[in-house]
């Protein structure tokens, strides 16, 4: 089956350039390294994870908890190491595993702090750990040069350029709803309230441009992953993307996340690419030097460019085509390969059979993709609005697309007295956890069992919880997000659909 | 093998123009947080950079500070020296007409404080760096319930009670309730004076008062004092959003939440756990806020008065501008109503039910528990609109800068 599956797509195995994996793992790894210290120094670890006295989990994974003391502190600061490690490409196997696993555990701790981007972070650094990152450009292979290769079959590259289209597409989808479109929600909202934004803050409470932005908001993410495959316009869909991330971040409090993207998305740069840019900052120098050569006599600008692929290129002041730079550098790779041909599958292009762990490299990230094309259309699945009910709502990719607020209060009912009291959750939950929970049905239903074991005394059980869930949705009015007579105490989380939310129209 | 297409002139230009563009932001991104602060400081955005939009959010900032929470803090102010005069008036010549003046001057302050609830607005750094909180200036102005046993223990124990052992003792033996406990009394004024003046701890209680009067007058200086331009100017760290490079959705943002969190707390704390509906203990009149001297009811009523002040940035009918301008500007609706009348009425709505009750809370607790409770639910559909639907339209939990959305 693998043998078919590849066989049917020898493009994929084709060895190109490593270059552009050395340059993902180099930004990727800083960026995680920038974003964990980040995280250290704004306090969050503290105020998320140690203080508050409940967790919202994550559905099959309520058995993970913050480690107490200083253990959590440990993980964040092995998490940044290992981040520094895969920038370094020092240990990488070990280090991008380590990531992965800790990384990912930090996140499972509370649903409160759900983000898309934290998730397609652990989607990727597992990827991660599959590829080749650390075999040119890093200290794994300065140390170790077998491992030392110029060359990688495409898919390696291409795997994550499916994993950032995946994003974008699934992100574009989730904008094709009625609000997005046809409203301009919640865009509108939030857009009214930047109008101090820089030069076209003016604009902002005008709704047609709330229309203009949510249109090529969707746009922009359904075209983008292939406009940055297709060469011809890929310059000009990267400057799109800078800009479009850049006002993003201006706009909305989404920390990394555009930074990240901005970083990602290098990966559909070929090494062609970037030859060809140096070449033109060369060529640019190269006639500043020539009109200036009389006041500085000598070499200007005695560059000496390494690249990934071991080809050295000495920028000197001869101009050098773009094509002259392309053919060196790749019958340089070839010349690598073919020297080393059985040292690694993944340089062994001359075989026309996969190795073993090739093919299960494969078949395991098939397996990955395909479950990421069906978890974003889970919310098929469940009856009402995904962005009402909820049901189907993370790991979909479903950014920036709801305003919701909402105010909830808990009916305790003692079944043996009759009693009746409410509970304000905001003293038991801190303010971001309390607004997560206002109007997100799965974190009701959690914190009403909470509420249940918590207030169970000698003398009382059976406690019923009702909950009073007003949310305000998309400048909707706020109405009943869960009927107030189903006694939540008695419902099981599970991933059926919830009978008791009530319908939102 | 493929080799690479000649690339045209065009796209390299482009491709190196990204190259230097990114390098730039990276490098802009990095260093903006220090320079956005300093350039905040040197010049205040002009005009028309945040201007531009046909609702100018500086203007309700500058009048919301300027026009409503200042003037609020200085009746407090002018309130508080009042009560202090009283005291010394009471401690020169104890009598009971003096008891009463005292009393009297309390009530003012106790319901001109309640107006200004909602301006606790966390804690920022002043031109020094020092940090400042407005909760614990707030704590130390009223914190309750007070700790009775506390004070008696001080007068029992201390051989002299003055403004600087007041000030160094905690939130819970000093303010407007530690002052309540000691001037109002089921006794009676007649015998509340002689617990000032007669027996070993007569004169000692007698200090405690005036030192806690002292002590309150100083604190409301302060607070002003943090508002004010020769202070440590909060008005205009607040008016230009400096803590947020000149965005003044951080600021609108601030107040909001903090409306609807003191909001919450009040409903829940003088109605909510008195009347019972917070727990099991069933109804329990002890709980209400100033039951000794009996304006529960008055105290509250400053809130919603001032709830009212701040959402309509001074009256509902006057042209100053405020959230319900603000929400009418963004056409916010409820149910085919603008929102901000359905607000304007629902906080109508909860005064009327609560100026029916004509007796201390505490009393019409057991008394008339349906109309309390009327109150209470009231109350809370107002908290909904505010947390649910002002939020919404207002984009304020999206912006509220203490972690990262998406």
């Amino acid at each position: 089956m693998a043998t078919k599956l590849t066989g049917r797509l020898p493009d994929l195995r084709q060895p190109v350039s490593i270059l552009p994996l050395v340059v993902f793992r180099v930004l990727f790894g800083l960026l995680m390294l920038a974003s964990t210290i980040r995280f250290m120094a704004n306090g969050w670890i503290e105020a998320f994870y140690l203080k508050p006295e409940f967790h919202f989990t994550y559905y099959g994974f309520s058995w993970v908890k913050p480690l107490p003391g200083v253990g959590l502190y440990l993980v964040f600061g092995l998490v940044a190491l290992a981040a520094l490690f895969i920038a370094l490409g020092f240990m990488y196997r070990a280090a991008i595993i380590a990531f992965f696993l800790l990384f990912t555990y930090t996140e499972l701790l509370d649903k409160t702090y759900y983000l898309n981007h934290y998730y397609f972070i652990s989607l990727l650094s597992f990827l991660l750990i599959f590829l080749p990152l650390h075999r040119s450009g890093s200290l794994d292979s300065w140390l170790w040069p077998a491992l030392k290769t110029g060359v990688v079959p495409r898919w390696t590259i291409f795997a994550i350029r499916v994993q950032l289209g995946l994003v974008y597409v699934f992100a574009g989808i989730a904008k094709l709803n009625g609000d997005w479109l046809f409203q301009a929600m919640p865009l509108k909202l939030w857009l009214a309230a930047q109008t101090g934004f820089p030069f076209i803050g003016f604009l902002f409470d005008h709704t047609w441009f709330a229309y203009l932005m949510s249109w090529s908001g969707a746009i922009y993410d359904l075209t983008i992953p292939f406009f940055l495959l297709w060469r011809k316009t890929r310059p000009a869909a990267y400057l799109t993307v800078i800009g479009f991330h850049l006002m993003t971040a201006k706009l909305f409090p989404i920390g990394m996340f555009p930074w990240i993207m901005i970083a990602c998305t290098t990966i559909f740069f070929s090494e062609q690419d970037y030859q060809a840019a140096i070449t033109f900052i060369r060529t640019i120098f190269h006639r500043l030097s020539v009109r200036v050569d009389h006041t500085l006599p000598g070499r200007l600008l005695p560059m000496k460019l390494t690249f990934a692929s071991g080809v050295e290129a000495s920028a000197g002041l001869s101009p050098i085509s773009p094509t002259k730079i392309s053919t060196l550098s790749l019958s340089t790779a070839t010349t690598s390969a073919s020297n080393r041909p059985s040292n690694s599958p993944n340089n062994n292009h001359h075989s026309p059979q996969p190795s073993r762990t090739e093919r299960l490299i494969l078949i395991l990230l098939s397996l990955f993709f395909i479950l990421q094309i069906l978890i974003p259309l889970r919310h098929w699945l469940y009856p009402g609005s995904v962005l009402w009910t909820e049901e189907g709502f993370r790991f979909s990719w479903r950014v920036m697309l709801v305003e919701k607020t909402g105010f909830t209060l808990f009916l305790v009912r003692d079944p043996n007295t009759g009693q009746e009291w409410t509970v304000y959750p905001r003293d038991y939950l801190t303010y971001q956890q309390e607004k997560q929970m206002s109007f997100q049905p799965d974190m009701i239903l959690e914190f009403a069992h909470y509420l249940e074991r918590r207030l169970a005394g000698p003398n009382q059980s059976d406690l019923e919880i009702r909950a009073e869930a007003y949310v305000s949705f998309n400048g909707r009015s706020s109405r009943l997000l869960i009927d107030p007579t189903v006694d939540l105490s008695q419902q099981q989380n599970s991933l059926l659909p919830k009978r008791w939310i009530l319908p939102i129209e | 093998m493929k080799r690479s297409l000649p690339l045209t002139t065009r796209s390299m230009i482009t491709f190196s123009l990204i190259g230097l563009i990114y390098l730039l932001l990276a490098g802009c991104n990095s260093s903006a947080q220090p320079e956005v602060s300093e350039t905040q400081e040197a010049a205040p955005p002009t005009e028309e950079m945040v201007t531009g939009s046909g609702f100018d959010r500086h203007e309700l900032l500058a009048n919301m500070a300027d026009k409503v929470i200042v003037p609020l803090l200085e009746d407090f102010g002018e309130q508080a020296a009042a009560l202090e005069a009283a005291a010394h008036q009471f401690r020169d010549d104890p009598t009971e007409a003096n008891l009463e003046a005292v009393q009297q001057a309390w009530q003012q302050a106790a319901m001109g404080w309640n107006r200004l609830v909602f301006f606790e607005l966390g804690s920022f750094r002043n031109a020094n760096g020092d940090l400042v909180s407005f909760m614990e200036i707030y704590n130390k102005i009223d914190k309750w319930p007070t700790n009775v046993d506390f004070i008696e223990s001080l007068i029992a124990d201390q051989e002299t009670i003055d403004e600087p052992l007041i000030d160094s003792i905690g939130s819970t033996t000093k303010g407007l309730p530690a002052i309540e406990y000691l001037i109002f009394n089921p006794a009676g004024n007649a015998q509340l004076v002689s617990t000032f003046t007669d027996g070993p701890t007569g004169s000692k209680r007698m200090q405690y008062l005036v030192a806690a009067t002292e002590n309150l007058n100083n604190k409301a200086k302060e607070l002003l004092d943090i508002w004010a331009a020769e202070g440590d100017n909060y008005a205009g760290v607040f008016i230009n959003a400096e803590a947020d490079g000149g965005d003044p959705q951080a600021s609108i943002s601030l107040l909001v939440n903090q409306m609807a969190a003191s909001l919450e707390d009040i409903v829940k704390r003088k109605i909510g756990h008195p009347l019972g509906k917070t727990s099991q203990a069933g109804v329990r009149p002890e709980l209400v806020e100033a039951e000794l001297s009996g304006i529960s009811g008055q105290l509250l009523h400053s809130n919603f008065e001032g709830f009212a002040t701040v959402f309509n940035g001074g009256s509902e009918a006057g042209q100053q501008p405020g959230f319900d301008d603000y929400l009418d500007y963004v056409g916010a609706e409820y149910e085919g109503q603008p929102l901000s009348k359905v607000i304007n009425d629902q906080i109508k709505t909860t005064q009327a039910a609560l100026e029916a009750i004509d007796e201390p809370l505490h009393q019409a607790m057991e008394n008339q528990p349906d109309q309390v409770e009327l109150v209470y639910n009231e109350a809370r559909k107002l908290i909904v609109l505010i947390k649910a639907d002002m939020a919404n339209h207002l984009a304020v939990t999206m912006t509220f800068n203490d972690s990262d959305g998406d």
